[in-house]
């Protein structure tokens, strides 16, 4: 029987995993792929949430709220996009004018 | 939709091989040193959270999913390791392999431990938790308009803000690769 525990612990794997790779990657593209396995690790647990634990109280009035938690992930889906775009944007940018997209080589904003 | 799928076997059997495959690609695209590769590993895991969210009945946000993670996010990002690609030196690990790892593990275990520890169904209704609450199942099938109904008058104010957001990312993109023209 799948419960909320078992999304909510593979949420807490593929949030572990993209924490490594953000940590350990050189490459600021690569760094930016682990922030996209953060975002979607979030997004898993918070409808797996909204699934699994919406109260009766919320929910009985009006059961268009049992889907607020897929609201605020799309919230999140919309948020992630952005920082994509940027993040590519800045990337470029780097490497325009360093030549390199290491994120260890970055530091012309060091004093 | 899933009352009568979500204790069965094969439901089990499937979010296991779906949670097996999406961890797997997780891990491909934080250890591979060709970024193309590493990218098509996060189309994979993009597609399996996909799944997931079809077995949580949010079929909407899985469509979602497919669309802007599997469609448009990585389309950007293999756009980019193509504008940019470092062929000589690849995408090595730094020197925080080590303490990053521990961290990630530790960080692992913690939330681990505190939701193996929680009883969740003090939470909500014992009811909701197998999917034969009263008319959810409609909501659940039928959640598109549902969902607009709720962006366009409870979420209204943060929908704005997010097309505030979305415009200001795409003006600060376009300003800083434009260049000195």
């Amino acid at each position: 029987m799948i419960g909320l525990d078992h999304f909510l612990v593979l949420s807490a794997v593929l949030f572990s995993i993209g924490l490594y790779g953000a940590l350990t990657r050189k490459n600021a593209i690569a760094v930016l792929m682990s922030i996209e396995l953060l975002f979607n690790a979030v997004n898993v647990a918070v409808v797996a949430m909204a699934r699994y634990t919406t109260p009766v109280a919320l929910a009985a009035e009006r059961l268009e709220t049992l889907l607020t938690g897929q609201v605020f992930a799309l919230f999140i889906v919309t948020v992630a996009a952005a920082e994509v775009a940027l993040g590519l944007a800045i990337v470029i940018m780097m490497y325009r004018n360093t030549g390199s997209v290491h994120v260890d080589e970055a530091s012309s904003m060091r004093r | 939709m899933t009352e009568g799928i979500a204790g069965t076997p094969v439901f089990t059997a499937v979010w296991w091989v779906l949670a097996v495959l999406t961890v797997a690609c997780a891990v491909l695209v934080v250890r591979l040193q060709d970024l193309v590769k590493a990218a098509m590993a996060l189309i994979g895991s993009f597609l399996g959270i996909a799944a997931l969210f079809v077995m949580l009945n949010a079929e909407f946000l899985a469509i979602v999913q497919v669309l802007v993670y599997a469609g448009a996010v990585s389309i950007l990002l293999i756009f980019g390791i193509m504008m940019v690609r470092d062929t000589q030196r690849g995408s090595q690990a730094n020197s925080l392999a080590i303490p990053a790892a521990m961290l990630a593990t530790a960080m692992l275990a913690i939330i681990a431990v505190v939701v193996l520890d929680t009883r969740w169904d003090l939470l909500g209704d014992a009811a909701l938790a197998t999917g034969v609450a009263e008319g959810a199942e409609g909501v659940y099938s039928d959640s598109p308009p549902a969902i607009g109904g709720l962006l366009l008058r409870e979420f209204v104010l943060p929908l704005q803000a997010a097309a505030l957001l979305l415009t200001a990312t795409l003006v600060g993109a376009i300003a800083l690769v434009r260049g000195d023209q």
